[in-house]
This record gives structure tokens, C-alpha cells and sequence, in this order.
């Protein structure tokens, strides 16, 4: 294959699939780690574009391949960093939310972050993140659970 | 039935998706962490002791900089010295003892060698550099941290040509601490009680003082070899 025939190939997927698997890493890992790691995996697809072309589930291929460049940031348990909430409730602070997703487990705050925040379907997270569609559930439902306890606990 | 969690929830993705698209065109990303860290945990990062160092003076052969010497003829001090050349520029550090106590602080130079004939200027992006020494061995990380700031120094912004020794001191402690419960798993050692204080001190061993940090236009001085010491015991009487 050669380089003029990859790049639209490989143009369109970053278009049609970038902005999600970055939203999927961000979840895990937080803004910082998760964008970088989202960058090295697009570099990573670029670099074997022809076998991930080629791929059923490339988002979930390089969401393992993102995972696997995140190990050297937890290096020294670098903890999650979310941004601020913008909007704000008037009882709350701007940091509540992003502090409580941050104290979830990451399945839990990715399957949270995915169906919640960014309205993924569960079928969509369970094929991007490797999970059993009863695992999104059940990930779901205890992140929730636990989220409202920390929100609670805030206030 | 409206749920204000998730309603809260998902009007979170434009902030988490603009936070990513500032993140990703390498701007700084105001995360909660801090904010959350100050309400829930307290990890002390001081820049200047975690750095171990502290670059006091950064100033160059302009007078008066208080702790710099100038002279060639400045002889080195009693120890280690090691240095690494590159073309026309050197670095190595000198300290006054190849040991330290833990806990305790170790005075000593990097001295730079600035053959090039010409000024060197070592700002790192227009502010004054960010650089300093730390102790290292296969269990302790050289970890660093420098606080954000720019300042601008425009004497210790230069190096002249000729030999030039900046002040560095080593600490013998940890550069990182943290007040929370310690899971067992976590890297991150329990800070000391005295809130002034509160880096726990090395163990004692052999260590290694490196360069951390950046200063343009000069080479890493190689490590040098530093003995950390337990602190003598206190004579009882009986």
C-alpha cells in the first residue's frame, strides 16, 4: 500500500472515529494522559494502517493500544485530571463533579463518562472498551451509585 | 422523570471535549485536580525542596551575584568532580563532601565552563531557567518539580565567557509526600508530622546527585557518586 492510497483511507477514519476513541481515553485516564495516549494511538494506526484498515473493531483495537501507552503515566499513579464543570449547580462547587468522577473506578468511570456524558450506547462502549455488555451495566449502575454518594458527601 | 445527576452529566461533555481540544493544541488544561487535592489530600510538592535544590542565585560573572564566583582561578572544592564536555561549553558539579546526613542539605556549584568565546544566554523560553540537582539510586526517582512561574532575571539570564558557578544545594529527603490514608499499593511515602517540615529523609545508601531540570545551551553534568549517612545518635547520659 502506499502512502497516497493510505492517507484518505486513513484521514477519513481519524475524522470519523478520532474525536471518539479520544473521548473513550479521556474517560479513563483523564484530559492529559488520555489525549496524549490518544495521539501515540492514532500514530500507532498510521504507522499499521493496512492491519487496522483491515480490523472489525479498530476503535477498541486502539483503545487497548492507547491503554498500553498509558502504563508509563501510571508510572507514579498520576491521578485523574478532569476539567472543571462550566455549569455549575448553585449548591455545588465547580469541582465536585470532576473530583467524584475522578475517585470512580476507570471502568466505572468510563462506562459513566461514555453512556452519560457523551451518550454512547452500551453496545458502543462495550465494543470500544473490551467489556461485556452486562459489565457496562453493571459498571454503570455502581459508578451512578457511587457518584451520587460522593456528591452527596460533598455537600 | 429528569434526573439532575445525569442532566449535570451530560451537559459535563462540552467542557470535557473542549478541555481535550485545548489539551490536544498543547494549551495547559485548568483541571480539578488541584482544586480537589487541596479539599481531599494534601501532597506536599514543594518545588524548592523537592527539587532538592535551590538554585538560589542564577546569575553569571555579572557582579554581584552573591553566591557566584567568576574567577578561573577559583579552585574546586574538596570532592567530587566529574564533568562532560560538548564542543566548547562544560558543566560538572562540585560539592563539599561526597557525603550528607539524611534529612540534611548539601552546599555545592555547578560549574560551567564557557569556552565558546561569546555569551551564552540560558533563558529557557524568555524566563529564567527551571534547573537543580536531586538525589537518585535504583529506589528513589530524581523526581522534580518546578513551580509554574517566569521570572525574569536579566543578570542571571547569561553566561560569559569564562567559568561560571552557580550555588546548588542538595537535599537529603523525599520530594514528595502525601498527608492522605497510604493505601498499601501507593509509591507515595507518609509525610512527617511537623507541618514546616514535612518530607521524610532518605534512607541511607549510595546515591547519585543529578541534573534535573533544563538549562539551555549548557550540557547535563554527569551524576556524581554522594554517600547519604544516618544522622549521628545523640550521646545519653547516664
Amino acid at each position: 500500500m502506499t502512502m497516497s492510497r493510505a492517507q484518505p483511507a486513513f484521514d477519513d477514519f481519524v475524522t470519523a472515529n478520532g474525536r471518539q476513541l479520544r473521548q473513550a481515553l479521556v474517560a479513563r485516564f483523564g484530559v492529559d494522559v488520555g489525549t496524549e495516549v490518544s495521539s501515540e494511538a492514532l500514530a500507532y494506526a498510521w504507522q499499521h494502517w493496512q492491519r487496522i484498515e483491515a480490523l472489525d473493531n479498530p476503535i477498541g483495537y486502539l483503545y487497548r493500544v492507547g491503554v498500553s501507552a498509558a502504563r508509563r503515566h501510571h508510572r507514579w499513579r498520576r491521578p485523574v485530571a478532569l476539567p472543571l464543570e462550566s455549569a455549575v449547580p448553585a449548591e455545588s462547587a465547580a469541582e465536585d463533579l470532576a473530583h467524584a468522577l475522578s475517585c470512580l473506578t476507570e471502568h466505572q468511570r468510563v462506562c459513566v463518562i461514555l453512556v452519560h456524558v457523551h451518550d454512547w450506547s452500551y453496545e458502543r462502549t462495550a465494543a470500544a472498551t473490551g467489556l461485556s455488555l452486562p459489565a457496562v451495566g453493571n459498571h454503570l449502575r455502581r459508578g451512578l451509585r457511587r457518584l451520587r454518594a460522593e456528591l452527596e458527601n460533598d455537600r | 422523570m429528569n434526573d439532575p445527576l445525569l442532566d449535570r452529566l451530560k451537559a459535563y461533555g462540552g467542557d470535557l471535549d473542549r478541555a481535550a481540544d485545548r489539551a490536544e493544541a498543547g494549551a495547559s488544561v485548568d483541571t480539578a485536580l488541584r482544586a480537589t487535592r487541596r479539599r481531599r489530600v494534601l501532597l506536599v510538592m514543594i518545588a524548592a525542596v523537592c527539587v532538592g535544590v535551590v538554585v538560589t542565585v542564577l546569575a553569571t560573572n555579572h557582579p554581584p551575584g552573591p553566591r557566584i564566583e567568576t574567577a578561573d582561578t577559583t579552585q574546586p572544592s574538596t570532592t567530587t568532580l566529574t564533568s562532560t564536555a560538548t564542543a566548547q561549553v562544560t558543566a560538572h558539579f562540585e560539592f563539599s563532601s561526597p557525603e550528607v546526613v539524611a534529612g540534611g542539605i548539601l552546599d555545592g556549584w555547578l560549574v560551567i565552563d564557557n569556552n565558546t568565546g561569546a555569551d551564552i544566554d540560558i533563558r529557557d523560553g524568555g524566563c529564567a531557567p527551571k534547573w537543580g540537582a536531586r538525589l537518585t539510586n535504583t529506589t528513589v526517582p530524581p523526581s522534580a518539580f518546578f513551580t509554574l512561574e517566569c521570572s525574569i532575571d536579566p543578570a542571571g539570564s547569561t553566561l560569559l565567557p569564562g567559568t561560571t558557578r552557580l550555588a546548588v544545594a542538595l537535599s537529603a529527603i523525599y520530594s514528595e509526600c502525601t498527608r492522605d490514608p497510604i493505601p498499601t499499593d501507593a509509591p507515595m511515602l507518609a509525610c512527617l508530622p511537623s507541618p514546616a517540615d514535612p518530607m521524610p529523609p532518605l534512607p541511607a545508601g549510595d546515591y547519585e546527585a543529578v541534573f534535573v531540570g533544563a538549562l539551555p545551551g549548557v550540557p547535563p553534568p554527569s551524576p556524581v557518586a554522594i554517600r547519604v549517612v544516618e544522622p549521628p545518635t545523640p550521646a545519653t547520659t547516664t
